[in-house]
């Protein structure tokens, strides 16, 4: 993980730059290759980290981009960007919003599957979960109903139905990783990164 | 599994052959009785499919709208019509309410509904009654059981195996050609014969959902449009009148010109979320197709030849009761598909429909709905026949234009089953105009020396367009809706939910799609 540096966790940061999204990018993009940093920064937006208001998502979805831009940013960058932005404030027109530290993060998810091998297949992805991930509140209900099994066309109904909930808590670069493998499953909705901040 | 033996030991044949009994039983005294003594011969006749025009156009209309429920359509009040409107909110509701309550129990509650209607009615109009409930379930119930079992049967039998790499012209050719089958095997059939190929060739992708989504509203819903055998409400429509290509000709363009919309739509949303996929994997699993059973097509161009036959010929009546009678070609008729589907079952190899996973399960649920659909649409189709003179004449003088028509019948029929929905539109149609059904082929065209009716045409190819389109409206308004959400989802595709398909899917593309159909056909 590169965010541990001999088993010693790196503290991440939210970090909120206003300024035109593209230049951020590249500010950040210019940051990280001159000081070599290699310690990961997310943009909240792209990673679903909650954060970003309503406006900035329906922005989003329409492909505007918003003027305020939400990161997770280890402590290394986070210290760079700050640098780096109050530097360039006027240059570049990029400025530091905010910036307080994640304390903790976590991740509501449900699932509904109608084929026992979907149903495997999520419970084996959560019982794969990266170490450091707590699942806390873990609600499974399965139903098997052998008189439902075939195709049926005004009373469909599944011999088989598997509908979970439960909530991830962790790391914040970790949960952000692992929610990407919950999201790539059609059949598992991961809600947004919830932060708890400093 | 063996669909023989299933079948005979399915609860169909008992209920069929009850059926059968009790015409049987009825026929026997030809003295029925008819209290009133006023029901003309032309109005048994509704049983043919028109061709007897000639003769019944020179009836006067206003003695014959209707056939023998004229007297009743106007002494029934609307309220009788609550049993109808129970089984279609039950039939809508039940499976997003109590899905496995339903699926137990659908039976019960269609007989239910069936007897609110059919004791009372039974005990106040007496032979009355027992003609009028002898006359759907002869003229309309069987024909249409029979129909579907035969088609669900054949087509059952065809196998789509191999599958494709589900890229968007490939997708594209899969609607376009499930659309066009769609016509000529059922909605039901097509959707059968061709979901698992669509899910085979898109296991692969992340994004599939609008493929389903598309392939319910062409393929089950849009593409039955062109014969009686594409969608149930057109067979209601063939059973009371209306020639069997008259559908083939005159929704041709409707029909193009919405699935052409909806598959130019579906090819750039495909695009689009198809270059947003990480690359195919290379796994080999991609097979050439292949497409077994293919014989079952004879028994397919067979069922259609049957059909065609028994509205081309004109034999003798079976008296029934009173002046009930059915015509000896729809028995011949309803004989020969049956053996279609009988030939098609025991010369299709086991492993064929073991792939399709077929069960009777699909068409014992219609057999059982439909007759008590069939029986409490009965009060409503009298009351409409009569016209102005029933409880519905604010109904009638409300639907006074093809675009109304197509819009009214279309919206219920998005939430309630498009077949008693199109043949309640029917009726209206009729009503309103004050002409019998057995006028219906004068009407458009099809009778040597008769006048056609614009009005009755511009009214019918609405109301038709109207069933079959918005079926696809919502997961309830056509039974292959469900079917296709069910066999997605348990191929591991989230497919939306009952609001959600409303939402993401029918309102934004449906919706307008309609709005376009309804400028350039049904507004004059």
């Amino acid at each position: 993980m590169a965010a541990q540096k001999n088993n010693r966790r790196v503290t991440f940061y939210e970090v909120v730059l206003s300024g035109p999204v593209d230049v951020i990018h590249g500010f950040l993009a210019g940051l990280r290759i001159g000081a070599g940093a290699l310690e990961p920064v997310f943009f909240s937006l792209e990673e679903k980290v909650d954060g970003p208001g309503i406006g900035d998502r329906v922005k989003e979805f329409i492909h505007v981009r918003p003027r305020e831009c939400h990161l997770i940013a280890a402590a290394p960058v986070r210290a760079l960007i700050k640098k780096g932005a109050r530097r360039m404030a006027q240059e570049i027109g990029v400025e530091l919003v905010s910036d307080r530290r994640v304390k903790s993060a976590h991740c509501p998810f449900r699932f509904h599957a109608f084929a026992p091998r979907y149903g495997r297949e999520i419970e084996t992805l959560l019982e794969k979960r990266p170490a450091g991930l707590k699942l806390a509140n873990y609600d499974v209900r399965e139903k098997i109903d052998p008189d439902a099994k075939g195709v049926e066309a005004y009373s469909a109904t599944h011999d088989y139905e598997i509908a979970g909930t439960g909530v991830l808590s962790g790391p914040v670069e970790v949960l952000i990783a692992f929610r990407r493998d919950l999201d790539r499953h059609p059949l598992v909705e991961p809600d947004l990164i919830k932060l708890d901040l400093a | 599994m063996n669909p023989i033996r299933d079948l005979a030991h399915s609860k169909l044949i008992p209920i069929l052959a009850l059926l059968l009994c009790a015409a049987m039983l009825a026929a026997a005294p030809v003295a029925a009785e008819d209290p009133h003594g006023d029901l003309p011969d032309s109005q048994a006749t509704t049983a043919a499919h028109g061709e007897n025009v000639a003769e019944a156009g020179h009836e006067a209309a206003s003695h014959e709208t209707g056939g023998h429920g004229d007297a009743l359509g106007s002494r029934l009040p609307l309220w009788s019509a609550l049993p109808f409107a129970g089984i279609l909110l039950s039939i809508a509701l039940f499976p997003l309410l109590a899905p496995h309550f339903w699926h137990r129990h659908f039976p019960k509650i269609s007989a239910f509904w069936a007897l609110v209607f059919a004791v009372p009615f039974l005990l106040i109009f007496k032979g009355e009654a027992l003609q009028e409930i002898l006359h759907i379930y002869l003229i309309d119930y069987i024909p249409f059981i029979v129909l579907l079992w035969a088609l669900f049967t054949i087509a059952g039998g065809i196998y789509v195996g191999g599958s494709l790499r589900g890229s968007p012209k490939v997708n594209l050719l899969l609607l376009l050609i499930g659309t066009a089958l769609a016509s000529w095997i059922g909605t039901t059939g097509a959707a059968m014969v061709l979901i698992r190929p669509l899910l085979r060739a898109n296991a692969w992708r992340r994004y599939k959902v609008h493929t389903v989504v598309f392939f319910i509203f062409l393929v089950a819903n849009i593409g039955g449009s062109l014969t009686p055998l594409g969608d149930p409400p057109l067979f209601l429509g063939f059973l009371h009148g209306v020639p069997f290509f008259w559908v083939t000709t005159g929704l041709l363009t409707e029909m193009l010109l919405v699935s052409g919309i909806l598959l130019v739509v579906f090819f750039l949303v495909d695009t689009w979320f198809y270059r947003k996929e990480e690359p195919a994997p290379d796994d080999g699993s991609s097979e050439p197709i292949r497409v077994e059973g293919l014989h079952n097509i004879i028994f397919l161009l067979g069922v259609m030849a049957g059909v065609i036959f028994s509205g081309s010929v004109k034999l003798m009546h079976v008296p029934i009761m009173g002046h009930l009678h059915v015509e000896l070609q729809n028995w011949l008729k309803d004989a020969w598909l049956i053996l279609m589907g009988w030939l098609s079952l025991v010369t299709t190899k086991k492993l064929i429909r073991e792939s399709n996973e077929f069960s009777w399960f699909p068409i014992k649920e219609v057999a059982y709905l439909f007759a008590g659909i069939f029986m409490t649409i009965i009060p409503a189709l009298a009351i409409l026949r009569v016209g102005a003179d029933g409880a519905m004449a604010g109904l009638i003088e409300f639907v006074n234009s093809p675009a109304r028509y197509f819009w009214v019948t279309g919206s219920l029929s998005s939430f309630l089953d498009n077949a008693p929905t199109y043949l309640t539109f029917f009726n209206t149609a009729l009503g309103s105009l004050g002409v019998p059904e057995s006028a219906v082929p004068g009407m458009l065209g099809y009778v040597a020396g008769v006048e056609p009716n614009p009005q009755f045409i511009h009214d019918l190819k609405a109301i038709s367009s109207g069933a079959v389109f918005m079926g696809a409206v919502t997961y309830i308004g056509n039974a292959p809706n469900f079917m296709v959400k069910a066999i997605a989802e348990e191929q591991g595709i989230a497919m939306p939910s009952f609001f959600g398909y409303m939402l993401k899917y029918s309102l934004p593309i449906l919706i307008p799609t309609f709005i376009v159909a309804t400028l350039v056909f049904f507004v004059n």
